[in-house]
């Protein structure tokens, strides 16, 4: 007979237990929620994901959401990486201002930040004001309620991470295969393209599956600056549960979200260990 | 007209002095060892051959070219570095083809080159690992394939054994000199082993402090060492510092007070005024009956080294190390043992003082 594992249980139940009430608890209770019979429908059923899987309403928010969080990880790497990159080449002490400058975005609270943002793109705002100054435009323009705007600000805040998960890939990068590349014939670009590139691709796309999955799931900024008109998943299942009081339908919103989220971040997780194990593995 | 030039380099790390005022000249299919404690500037030396340091003063010129504002992409120098540097995310193939493929080789020329320089360090059967799939004295290979499959006009090898253990380097001392001599390539090798500097080196240069000790061969640095410094940085020496005396036949005798350490011959770079120092090797110095002797001492260890016996012995010139040869009588002294030590006045080195 097989013993329990009494003492790695005892250690670790206390973490476990937590996780499982804080966490798995409240996703599970959304999970039955979801299942549940609403507006004159009865028992378990799966009217609700039949309804929005049937929808075309439906359908746009969940691509629109998608695109969004493509494009925001698309632009994070675009400017992360080399950002990353720069940042590793400073030398003390600009390194560390430069590192605080670029976590700044972090030190500050959500709501603060976006209506920020809301301020700096609306049609009174600075960039606005620039433009019919310069008289690029003839009248006011306002980034809010656009797609541009929301990917503004979320790239905004999600950069840091991205920057981070570089940054830590970057800590067992040997200079000298710079400089061996440099004495090899190597120019700046085909150094950074084939040496420095391949070697961060494991961090920049654990960033890239944050910052994923953090845009996908993005409340604050889509509210605010994408408001009514850009609606997102997110915005969309608060208003089920708050507007239209429909919490089985608002349920059945965000489980999606959660398994398309699951289903993307284990997948680049899988991919990133195949396809690089043998780079890294010592 | 040598192929590697340093006329009066100098570089200062703001006030620290890295390289003082060093002048070198080294000949094509030369191999040329820096050699030198850490800190000494050999490593910076190395960088500004190569291109990633800039010299604060003087010229450094490759076969007749200038270097001086060409960056190290430009100079077609191979090098090998202490951490070899291999990219970890390219196969041994693609480590080596890297600088072909910079220069924009073609396809079918690069495999062939990459298969010839691969069979020279002989690993044919490694193309496809990778290099953390290498043992250390492989990936020690890959680098120095990839850096002379670009057939540079010259290399750079930085402390390239280090990371290996004893037995190892000692088996790539041999791989090492194999494989530069059939590459032809001219080599300068910076190190702080002197083992390894004599055994690959065709001349080697000391460094001590930025400046430049004594530039000879192998045989000569270890004979007729110029300074107290590398008589004792290159194997193992008895020092004591002498006050010069008259000379007579190119000879000088020696004193430390009332005894005399011999008649030894005065080369010319002991010559200069300054400090002068005596120096004999330790396997130079011999156990002798009563009355041949120059000084008497009492044994106060004895080291076994399986092929040799070391022994430092007390005596009136201070503690003097013993080296006993296989098979000699020497190998029974015991210690706390009476002894009288001597030696010939031919092994009796002057040098320049300021014996550390």
């Amino acid at each position: 007979m097989r013993r329990l594992p009494w003492k790695p249980l005892a250690l670790t139940g206390p973490a476990l237990l937590v996780y499982l009430v804080v966490l798995a608890g409240p996703v599970f209770l959304m999970l039955l929620l979801s299942l549940q019979g609403g507006k004159g429908v009865a028992g378990v059923t799966l009217a609700h994901y039949a309804e929005i899987l049937g929808d075309g309403y439906f359908w746009e928010i969940y691509a629109r959401t998608f695109v969004m969080a493509l494009v925001v990880t698309a632009v994070c790497l675009l400017i992360g990486v080399p950002e990353a990159y720069f940042l590793y080449r400073m030398r003390a002490p600009w390194r560390g201002y430069f590192l605080l400058a670029v976590l700044a975005p972090l030190l500050v609270a959500v709501v603060v930040r976006t209506l920020g943002w809301a301020l700096v793109l609306g049609p009174t705002g600075p960039i606005s004001n620039t433009l019919v100054a310069l008289g690029i435009v003839q009248q006011p323009v306002s980034l809010l309620q656009t797609m541009s705007g929301v990917v503004i600000a979320l790239v905004h805040v999600l950069v840091p991470f991205l920057v981070i998960a570089v940054w830590s890939s970057l800590q067992r990068f040997d200079p000298d295969t710079l400089r061996a590349a440099a004495s090899l014939g190597g120019t700046d670009v085909a150094i950074f393209r084939r040496v420095v590139i391949p070697q961060v691709i494991p961090g920049a796309l654990a960033g890239a599956v944050v910052v994923f999955s953090l845009s996908a799931t993005a409340f604050a900024t889509p509210a605010i600056v994408g408001g009514r008109r850009l609606k997102v998943v997110a915005t969309s299942t608060y208003e089920e549960f708050l507007g239209n009081m429909n919490w089985q339908l608002g349920s059945a919103l965000a489980v999606l979200l959660l398994v398309v989220n699951i289903l993307v971040v284990v997948g680049a997780s899988r991919l990133v260990e195949k396809k690089f194990a043998h780079v890294f593995e010592s | 007209m040598s192929f590697l030039h340093l006329t009066h380099v100098t570089k200062r790390f703001g006030d620290a002095v890295a390289v003082d005022d060093l002048s070198l000249a080294i000949e094509k299919g030369e191999f040329l060892s820096l050699l030198g404690p850490s800190g000494c500037g050999k490593t910076t030396t190395l960088q500004m051959i190569a291109g990633f340091v800039d010299p604060s003063a003087g010229e450094i010129t490759l076969a007749g070219q200038p270097l001086a504002g060409l960056p190290a992409q430009k100079r077609d120098i191979g090098i090998v570095f202490q951490s070899y540097a291999l990219f970890p995310h390219m196969t041994v193939r693609e480590n080596v083809a890297f600088g072909l493929r910079m220069r924009k080789v073609n396809a079918h020329d690069i495999g062939k080159r990459v298969d010839a320089v691969l069979a020279l360090v002989r690993l044919d059967a490694y193309g496809e690992r990778y290099p953390k799939q290498l043992s250390g004295g492989q990936r020690q290979r890959v680098a120095l394939a990839r850096a002379i499959v670009i057939d540079p006009p010259l290399l750079l090898l930085d402390e390239p054994l280090s990371n290996l253990d004893a037995k190892l380097r000692e088996e790539m001392q041999v791989e090492l000199r194999r494989i530069c001599r059939s590459a032809g390539v001219t080599t300068v090798l910076v190190t702080h082993d002197q083992a390894e500097a004599l055994a690959l080196s065709d001349r080697i240069a000391v460094l001590r402090q930025g400046r430049l000790e004594q530039l000879g061969t192998p045989s000569d640095i270890y004979r007729a060492p110029a300074t107290a410094f590398v008589g004792s940085f290159i194997g193992k020496m008895n020092l004591w510092d002498v006050a010069p005396t008259a000379e007579s036949g190119g000879r000088m005798i020696v004193r430390r007070g009332d005894i005399v350490l011999g008649a030894g011959l005065v080369p010319e770079h002991a010559r200069r005024d300054g400090a002068l120092a005596a120096g004999v090797r330790p396997q130079a110095v011999a156990f002798l009956p009563d009355g041949e002797a120059r000084v008497r001492g009492t044994v106060s260890t004895r080291v076994y080294q399986g092929d040799h016996v070391l022994y430092v012995v007390a005596t009136p010139l201070g503690d003097i190390t013993v080296l006993a040869g296989h098979g000699s009588d020497a190998l029974r002294v015991e210690e706390g043992q009476s002894v009288q030590l001597g030696w010939a006045d031919d092994d009796l080195c002057l040098m320049r003082g300021d014996a550390p």
